[in-house]
C-alpha cells in the first residue's frame, strides 16, 4: 500500500475547496444563524436577512465562477483539476453545467427567502430553524447536480429530501401540513431504500461508484450475451431501474408522483414553491448527467470503439420518452379537476417535469441544453405563482379557487400578474414559457431528424414524443385559461349580494414582488439571447471526468468486460473463461428480446478492439465501427 | 476464501430487502413502517459489504458506514415526526390521515376498523395567514 | 461443510426468521425486538464476511443508537389499546404476492448475473479499518476515492437534520395561553 505523497495534497484541497466556496459559504452560514441565537441581543432578528446575505454572497461566488470558468488564478493543482474537471477525488465534477445549476439554485434561493421575507411564513422565533433547513436542504440540491459519483448521488439525494420533509411539516400546528410531511417522509423513506438497493447492485456488480466508469462497463457489457443467455445482465438492469425510480420519486414522473399533490397541498405555499422548482431541478441535473454519461456524451466516447454508445441510447430514449409524454399527459388531464389552486398548481408542476424530460429523451446536448433554459422560465412562472397564491393567502385567508371569484375587481394588479404566469406557464407567444418550450420542442425535432437516417424506430418515438407535447400544451390551455376565467369573468361573492367589492390591500412590497416576476417573464421572452447563450455554455463544456485507459479492472478477470481502451494490461484470457460458451459465436438468439429497432452484430466479446484474442476459442467477430447500421 | 458463495450472502440481503419492502406496504403502523424501511437498508447494507469483501476493495464498506450515518438521522426525523403526529390523534395509525386526497376519491375506509382514540388539539392554532402573531412580552422570551 | 460456512447458514437463517417476525408480529414492541434480533443478525454476517469494523459500527449504532431511539419512540406512543394493530387479509395476500415476485425477479437476477467478483483474498486492496479511516481523512490511497467530501458533508447533513427533529419535536409556545 503506497500512499500517494504528499500525505494531505494541500494544493489539491485547497484548489477543490474554491471550486467548492459556494457550499462552503452556505455551510457556514447555517452554523452562523446557529450561533447567532445564542446570543440573547440576536433573538429580535430575523435571521432571513442573515440567510439572505449569505446565500448573495455565495451567487457572487458562483458568478465569479462562471465568468472566470477556464481562467486559472492558481497555479498547478487548479490547473490539473481543470484538466480531469473532477473534484474531490472524482466524487464531484467542476464543469459549466455544475456552475450553471448552482448560480439557478442560489439565484432561486435568494428569490424564496426574499418570499419568506415578505409573507412572514416563519416567524422571528421560527426563522433559525426554516432557514436552517432551506440551506441545508440547497446544499442538498447543489450535490445532486455536480455528482460523479454513486455515494455522491444518494448523499446529495438524502441532504435534499430530509430538511425538505421537516419543511413541509414546518407549519406544525396544522393538520394538512403534519399529514403532508407524514406522506413526504413515509414514500421518501422508501423510495430512499429502493435507490440504495440499486445503488448497491450497480455498484458491487460493476466494482465502482464512479459514474464515468460505470458508463464504460454499461456501454462493453451491452453488447456481450451472458452466461444465461440474456442480451443483458439482469443485475445491470434492475440496478439502473432502482436508480431511476428513486430519481424519478425526487422529479415526480408519473408513476411515481403520487406524493406530489399532497405534499404540495399540505406544505405552504412558500415550501411548495421551493420543493416544486429547487427540487425538481436538481432531480433534472442529476438525471442529465446520468443520461448524458451512460450515453456516452463525453470525451471518453470516441476513444472506445468497444464501447455499444449507440446501443445505450437505443435505451435510454425511449424509457425517458415514455416518462415524458405519461408525466405530461397525466399531470394536465388531473390538473383540471383540482379546486385547491395549489394542487392544480402541484399539478400544473407534474406536466412541466414531463416537458423538460421530453427535452432530455433526446440524450443529445441541444435538448438539454433546452432544459436549461426551460428551468429558468420554469423558475420565474412557477414561483411566481405560487408566491402570488401565498400573497392572495395572507389577504383573504384561502387558496381554494372558489374564493378567488372576481377577484380582478378587488386585487387587480395581482390578477393581471398571476396571469401572466400562468399565461408563461401555459407558453403564450411573449412569455418566455413559449420560448422555453419552444426550444424543447426544436430539439425534440432535430434529434428526430439527426435519427431519421440512422435508425427509423428512434426517430418515430422522437416525433411522437413532439407530437404529444405539442397537444399537452393545448390540454393545459383548459385548466390555465379555467383560473383566469375564474379571477376575471366570475362574479365575487360580494357582487353577487349586491354590494361593492372590497379592494384587497396588498402590501407594496408583495406588489414589488409580483412585478419583478411578471416584468422578467416578459423581458426574457422578449430578450431571450443572453439566456439562450448562457445555458448553451452550460452544456457547451459539460465534461465529466475523463476514464483514462487505464480503468483498473477492479473485480477479477473472469467474467467482467475488459477495460476500455484497449488496454493492454489484461491477458488474451479477457473475458473469455466465461461459462456458457455453448452457443454460436455470431449468432444470437432472433428475436431481439424486446429491444426497439435496429440490428447489432452478433459477437459476444466482440466489440473488443483487439484487446488479444478472444479466448475459449469463440469465432467472435470483429466488430465494425457502427453497429447500429448493420444488418441483422 | 470463504467458502460461502457471493450469491448466497446477495440472496440474504434480497430477503432482508423484499420482507422490508412486504412491511411497508402492508402495515398501517408507523412505527412498524419505519422499522421495515431500516430492514431495507440492512438488505442494501448486506449486499455492499458482501461486494467489498468478495472483490477486496474500499467502497463498500465505507459506502455502508455512510448509510448508517443518513439513516440514523432519518430515524430522528421520522420519530419526530410520527411524536408530532401521536400527539395530535392519539394513534399510530396511517390510515387516519387521509384529508390530503383528490377530491373526487372516497378515503379508504377500514374492513375492521380501530376504536378511533379522539382528536386533541394539543397543538396550537396558527392563525391562517401564518403571519406572525402578536405576542405578549412574556412569551417572546426563550426558555 | 466447515464451521464457517455452518454459521452462515446458521446466521442467515435466523436474520431471515425475525425479519419476518419484524413483519407479522401485530405489537409494535415485539416488532421492535425482532429488528432487534434482525440488526444483530446481519452484525453476525458482517462478522462472519471479516469486516469487523462495519460490524462494530452496526452494533453500537444501530443496535445501540438508532433501535434506541425507536425503543423510546414506542415507550412514548404506545399506550392503551393501541398498540396492536390488524391488517386485513386481502391486504396481506396482495403484499404477500408482491413481495414474493420482487423476491423472485431479485433472486432469480442474482443467480442468473454470471460470475460475479470472486477475488481471492489479498489480490484486491487489503481492506482495513486503518485504511478506512485514511480515505476518510481525505488521504488517497492506490484507486480509491478519499471520502472526505462525504465525511464532512454528512456532518452538516446531521446538524441540519437535527435541527429539524428538534423544531419538528418541540412545543411552539401556544397563543394566549400564557401566564
Amino acid at each position: 500500500m503506497i500512499y500517494r505523497l504528499p500525505f494531505f495534497r494541500g494544493a489539491e484541497l485547497l484548489a477543490n475547496c474554491d471550486a467548492f466556496a459556494p457550499e462552503l459559504i452556505l455551510c457556514a452560514a447555517i452554523v452562523l444563524m446557529l450561533v447567532l441565537r445564542l446570543f440573547a441581543s440576536f433573538t429580535r432578528v430575523h435571521m432571513g436577512y442573515v440567510a439572505l446575505g449569505s446565500t448573495l454572497a455565495a451567487l457572487f461566488m458562483a458568478v465569479t465562477q462562471w465568468t472566470g470558468y477556464g481562467q486559472t488564478s492558481t497555479p498547478t493543482a487548479y490547473q490539473e483539476m481543470m484538466q480531469t474537471n473532477s473534484l474531490f477525488t472524482g466524487l464531484l465534477v467542476y464543469d459549466t453545467l455544475t456552475v450553471y445549476l448552482r448560480i439557478f439554485l442560489l439565484a432561486f434561493m435568494v428569490m424564496v427567502i426574499w418570499l419568506t421575507l415578505l409573507t412572514g411564513i416563519p416567524d422571528r422565533e421560527d426563522s433559525a430553524d426554516f432557514y436552517t433547513l432551506l440551506i441545508g436542504s440547497t446544499i442538498g440540491m447543489c450535490l445532486m447536480a455536480s455528482t460523479n459519483h454513486l455515494l455522491m448521488m444518494f448523499i446529495g439525494i438524502e441532504m435534499a429530501s430530509l430538511p425538505s420533509y421537516a419543511l413541509a411539516g414546518f407549519l406544525k400546528g396544522r393538520r394538512r401540513s403534519s399529514e403532508a410531511a407524514l406522506k413526504y417522509v413515509v414514500y421518501g423513506g422508501g423510495a430512499a431504500g429502493v435507490m440504495l438497493y440499486g445503488i448497491s447492485l450497480l455498484a458491487g456488480k460493476f466494482g465502482t461508484a464512479s459514474l464515468p466508469h460505470l458508463a464504460v462497463h454499461f456501454a462493453t457489457s451491452l453488447g456481450q450475451v451472458g452466461a444465461t443467455g440474456l442480451h443483458f445482465d439482469p443485475l445491470m438492469i434492475l440496478g439502473t431501474l432502482f436508480i431511476v425510480i428513486g430519481i424519478a420519486f425526487k422529479l415526480a414522473v408519473v408513476p411515481f408522483h403520487f406524493w406530489c399533490p399532497d405534499v404540495f397541498e399540505g406544505a405552504s405555499a412558500e415550501v411548495a414553491g421551493f420543493l416544486s422548482v429547487a427540487s425538481k431541478a436538481a432531480a433534472l441535473a442529476l438525471l442529465a448527467r446520468f443520461a448524458l454519461v451512460l450515453s456516452g456524451l463525453d470525451p471518453n466516447a470516441d476513444n472506445l470503439p468497444g464501447a455499444h454508445w449507440e446501443e445505450m441510447r437505443r435505451y435510454l430514449i425511449p424509457t425517458l420518452a415514455v416518462f415524458a409524454i405519461v408525466t405530461a399527459t397525466f399531470g394536465n388531464m388531473a390538473a383540471y379537476l383540482q379546486t385547491n389552486l395549489k394542487r392544480l398548481l402541484a399539478y400544473s408542476t407534474i406536466a412541466h417535469a414531463g416537458y423538460m424530460l421530453m427535452g432530455l429523451a433526446t440524450v443529445n446536448r441541444e435538448g438539454t441544453k433546452a432544459v436549461l433554459f426551460y428551468l429558468v422560465a420554469y423558475f420565474l412562472m412557477n414561483l411566481g405563482a405560487f408566491a402570488i397564491v401565498a400573497f392572495l393567502r395572507n389577504q383573504t385567508g384561502s387558496e381554494d379557487l372558489g374564493a378567488f371569484r372576481g377577484l380582478v375587481r378587488r386585487s387587480p394588479f395581482m390578477v393581471v400578474a398571476l396571469s401572466v404566469c400562468l399565461l408563461s406557464l401555459l407558453g403564450v407567444p411573449p412569455l418566455v414559457g413559449f420560448v422555453g418550450k419552444f426550444q424543447v420542442f426544436a430539439a425534440l425535432f432535430d434529434a428526430a431528424k439527426g435519427y431519421g437516417e440512422k435508425d427509423h424506430t428512434l426517430s418515430v418515438i422522437l416525433y411522437t414524443t413532439l407530437v404529444f407535447g405539442a397537444l399537452n400544451s393545448v390540454l393545459s390551455a383548459f385548466y390555465y385559461l379555467k383560473v383566469m376565467k375564474v379571477m376575471i369573468l366570475e362574479r365575487g361573492l360580494e357582487d353577487v349580494e349586491g354590494k361593492a367589492p372590497t379592494p384587497l390591500v396588498m402590501p407594496w412590497g408583495d406588489q414589488l414582488y409580483a412585478g419583478v416576476f411578471s416584468l422578467a417573464l416578459l423581458g426574457l421572452g422578449l430578450y431571450w439571447g443572453p439566456l439562450d447563450r448562457a445555458s448553451a455554455e452550460g452544456v457547451e463544456r459539460f465534461r465529466p471526468e475523463i476514464v483514462k485507459a487505464e480503468v483498473r479492472p477492479t473485480g477479477p478477470p473472469r467474467g467482467m468486460t475488459p477495460p476500455p481502451g484497449g488496454a493492454p494490461t489484461q491477458g488474451p484470457g479477457a473475458g473469455g473463461g466465461r461459462p456458457g460458451g455453448g452457443r454460436p459465436g455470431g449468432g444470437r438468439p432472433g428475436g431481439g428480446g424486446g429491444r426497439p429497432g435496429g440490428g447489432r452484430p452478433g459477437g459476444p466479446g466482440g466489440g473488443r478492439p483487439g484487446g488479444g484474442p478472444p479466448g475459449g476459442g469463440r469465432p467472435a467477430p470483429e466488430v465494425p465501427e457502427n453497429p447500429g447500421e448493420r444488418p441483422r | 476464501m470463504n467458502p460461502v458463495p457471493l450469491q448466497h450472502f446477495l440472496v440474504v440481503g434480497a430477503i432482508l430487502f423484499a420482507l422490508g419492502a412486504i412491511g411497508f406496504m402492508t402495515r398501517r403502523n408507523l412505527i412498524i413502517m419505519f422499522l421495515c424501511a431500516e430492514m431495507m437498508l440492512q438488505g442494501v447494507a448486506l449486499n455492499l459489504v458482501a461486494f467489498a469483501r468478495y472483490r477486496g476493495n474500499l467502497q463498500g464498506q465505507s459506502f455502508v458506514l455512510f448509510i448508517i450515518t443518513v439513516a440514523a438521522c432519518e430515524a430522528a426525523l421520522a420519530l419526530a415526526l410520527i411524536l408530532v403526529l401521536y400527539k395530535r390523534k392519539n394513534s399510530l395509525d396511517v390510515s387516519l390521515w387521509q384529508e390530503l386526497r383528490e377530491e373526487s376519491e372516497e378515503p379508504t375506509l377500514d374492513e375492521e376498523p380501530l376504536e378511533s382514540p379522539p382528536e386533541t388539539s394539543a397543538m396550537p392554532h396558527l392563525p391562517p395567514a401564518g403571519r406572525e402573531p402578536q405576542k405578549k412580552r412574556e412569551e417572546t422570551s426563550h426558555v | 461443510m466447515t464451521l464457517q460456512t455452518f454459521l452462515f447458514y446458521v446466521t442467515a437463517l435466523l436474520t431471515g426468521v425475525s425479519a419476518l417476525g419484524v413483519v407479522v408480529t401485530q405489537n409494535i414492541v415485539r416488532a421492535a425486538t425482532w429488528l432487534l434480533f434482525t440488526l444483530a443478525g446481519v452484525a453476525g454476517i458482517f462478522f462472519l464476511l471479516r469486516e469487523e469494523f462495519v460490524g462494530a459500527t452496526q452494533l453500537l449504532v444501530y443496535v445501540g443508537g438508532t433501535l434506541v431511539l425507536v425503543v423510546f419512540g414506542v415507550m412514548l406512543t404506545a399506550q392503551g389499546p393501541f398498540i396492536n394493530m390488524k391488517t386485513s387479509a386481502a391486504e396481506w395476500a396482495i403484499s404477500t404476492a408482491v413481495g414474493l415476485l420482487l423476491y423472485t425477479v431479485l433472486a432469480l437476477s442474482v443467480l442468473a448475473s454470471g460470475p460475479l467478483a470472486t477475488a481471492p483474498e489479498g489480490t484486491g486492496e487489503i481492506t482495513s479499518a486503518s485504511q478506512l479511516g485514511l480515505s476518510l481523512l481525505g488521504v488517497k490511497t492506490g484507486s480509491i476515492n478519499s471520502y472526505l467530501l462525504p465525511f464532512e458533508i454528512v456532518s452538516v447533513h446531521l446538524l441540519v437534520v437535527l435541527i429539524g427533529a428538534a423544531y419538528l419535536a418541540r412545543a411552539k409556545r401556544r397563543r394566549g395561553a400564557a401566564s
